[in-house]
């Protein structure tokens, strides 16, 4: 007889098993190695990831060391970028099916965009900018190893919105037309952002739960008990200097609308002391339950600094 | 469903066991395997294609049609394994996959008991998740779930029985 952790257990590995529906398999191939839908979003989250590593916020400005205040003050902020990525060489993410974007796609994406309510620009990066942007990705992030064909990394559009723009809808509507990959919506602000006094290579980012492109596999939107807890728990490792919160409330909201639309979710970031330990910040974020992702701000990826 | 088995020029010999039509008839319970042990639809199917390209090009080599399956099975687990290292140190490197099955994030909606029980069974030392996975889901008997693991019986058993008690603890149950 099955004891009440059995039948639970049983319950919900069939419930979780039943979610997949065996009509909408891809059929197996003989001869055919896996899918690159991984690979070819590993590619773009590159691009993105450099995007993110660049970008800097504008936000609330906390105090470190009084821990009687609220630890965290929030603001909304809304997004002024979104980044189309383009189905690439080879891309097979479910928007692709395995076609390259033509050259009439590419120039009917850039024709829609424009004419989208709130839209200011629309700039085309090409592969070769995508390239750069990657290789500034790996001088950053020596550890990275993973062999990737530079000829694979996908061209995009970079959208500028005006202030009050609907960023979601522009990025959904986008994101359905033909040739295009993924929607990914851009935190505002860049490294010339950063509060006065700020300097990218002293910076930290600590990125809480939510949004599609979370890494740690999250089990939840990061709580606002959780927020400030990792925001305590900031302010007391040694070497730090400033905190801020940025909130960005289109992070969940997009990643439930369709996974080819992402955003980011809300995010800290940490201004260190000279003498603090970088690795022992990061560490310290990372085992905080609700942190998705913690990274250096190094000078390697924004241009500028010294 | 479409399933391509062999191409048209090739057919199952006697004495060579048919990969593909294991793989046929099994498709949707190894890319569930692959599900409930990844969290994610597109990596599931990317590791029982992987294990068929594999599994299919080495054909030559399987002659035991008793143990096809139960190698079959190994193959897709040894494939999740070398996914999730790989999502390990891409941890480390910020790239996205798809939200698991069991997180709020999921498009998947599952109750909150279920999602419950599933994290708490994530969380499990990698040999009971699978050990408990297979019996609970797939009700394998020990032996082939000590094939399928490469483990032996008596290893099998135990590792249930500790997943359980674990399972049961952090559910607040006894077991």
């Amino acid at each position: 007889m099955n004891s009440p952790v059995e039948t639970r257990l049983r319950d919900a590995l069939l419930e979780a098993g039943a979610s997949l529906d065996p009509e909408s398999l891809r059929p197996l191939r003989a001869g055919e190695p896996a899918r690159r839908w991984m690979f070819d979003l590993r590619i773009i989250a590159m691009g993105a990831v450099a995007v993110m590593v660049a970008v800097a916020a504008v936000a609330v400005f906390l105090t470190g060391g009084d821990d009687d205040r609220a630890p965290v003050a929030t603001v909304s902020m809304a997004e002024r970028e979104v980044a189309l990525f383009l189905c690439g060489k080879g891309s097979v993410p479910p928007p692709c099916r395995g076609k390259q974007v033509s050259q009439e796609q590419t120039a009917a994406v850039a024709a829609a965009v424009k004419e989208m309510p709130g839209v200011e620009s629309v700039v085309f990066e090409d592969r070769k900018t995508a390239t750069d942007d990657y290789r500034r990705f790996v001088v950053t992030y020596p550890d990275v190893k993973e062999p990737v064909r530079l000829e694979d990394l996908p061209e995009s559009f970079r959208v500028s919105l005006a202030p009050g723009a609907d960023s979601a809808t522009i990025a959904a509507e986008a994101r359905k037309l033909p040739g295009v990959a993924l929607a990914l919506i851009l935190p505002a602000g860049r490294p010339d952002d950063l509060p006065k006094g700020w300097r990218p290579e002293e910076t930290v980012s600590v990125f809480l739960c939510g949004g599609t492109q979370i890494v740690r596999p999250c089990t939840a939107r990061a709580t606002p008990e959780q927020t400030q807890a990792v925001a305590k728990a900031l302010k007391e490792q040694r070497g730090v200097a400033e905190i801020y919160f940025v909130e960005n409330p289109m992070g969940d909201l997009t990643s439930r609308l369709d996974r080819s639309v992402a955003g980011f979710g809300n995010r800290f970031w940490v201004r260190l002391t000279p003498e603090a330990d970088r690795e022992a910040v990061l560490k310290a974020a990372m085992a905080m339950p609700g942190v998705a992702q913690a990274l250096e701000l190094r000078c390697q990826a924004t241009p500028g600094c010294s | 469903m479409e399933v391509e088995l062999l191409s048209s020029s090739e057919s199952p010999s006697a004495g060579r066991v048919d990969v593909a039509a294991i793989f046929a008839e099994h498709h949707v319970g190894l890319v569930r395997l692959a599900l409930l042990m990844l969290g994610d639809r597109a990596g599931a199917e990317d590791v029982v294609q992987e294990a068929f390209a594999r599994t299919h090009a080495g054909r030559a080599r399987l002659r035991d049609p008793d143990r096809a399956l139960s190698y079959v099975r190994s193959a897709v687990l040894n494939g999740c394994r070398s996914m999730l290292r790989k999502r390990a140190a891409m941890l480390r490197r910020a790239v996205p996959h798809e939200p698991p099955v069991w997180s709020a994030e999921s498009a998947v909606l599952l109750g909150e008991e279920r999602r419950e029980v599933l994290i708490a069974l994530q969380r499990l030392p990698r040999r009971q998740r699978e050990a408990l996975t297979l019996r609970y889901y797939f009700d394998l008997s020990d032996q082939e779930i000590a094939e399928t693991m490469g483990i032996s019986g008596g290893t099998t058993r135990s590792t249930i029985a500790r997943g359980l008690a674990a399972l049961g603890r952090a559910l607040g149950e006894g077991s």
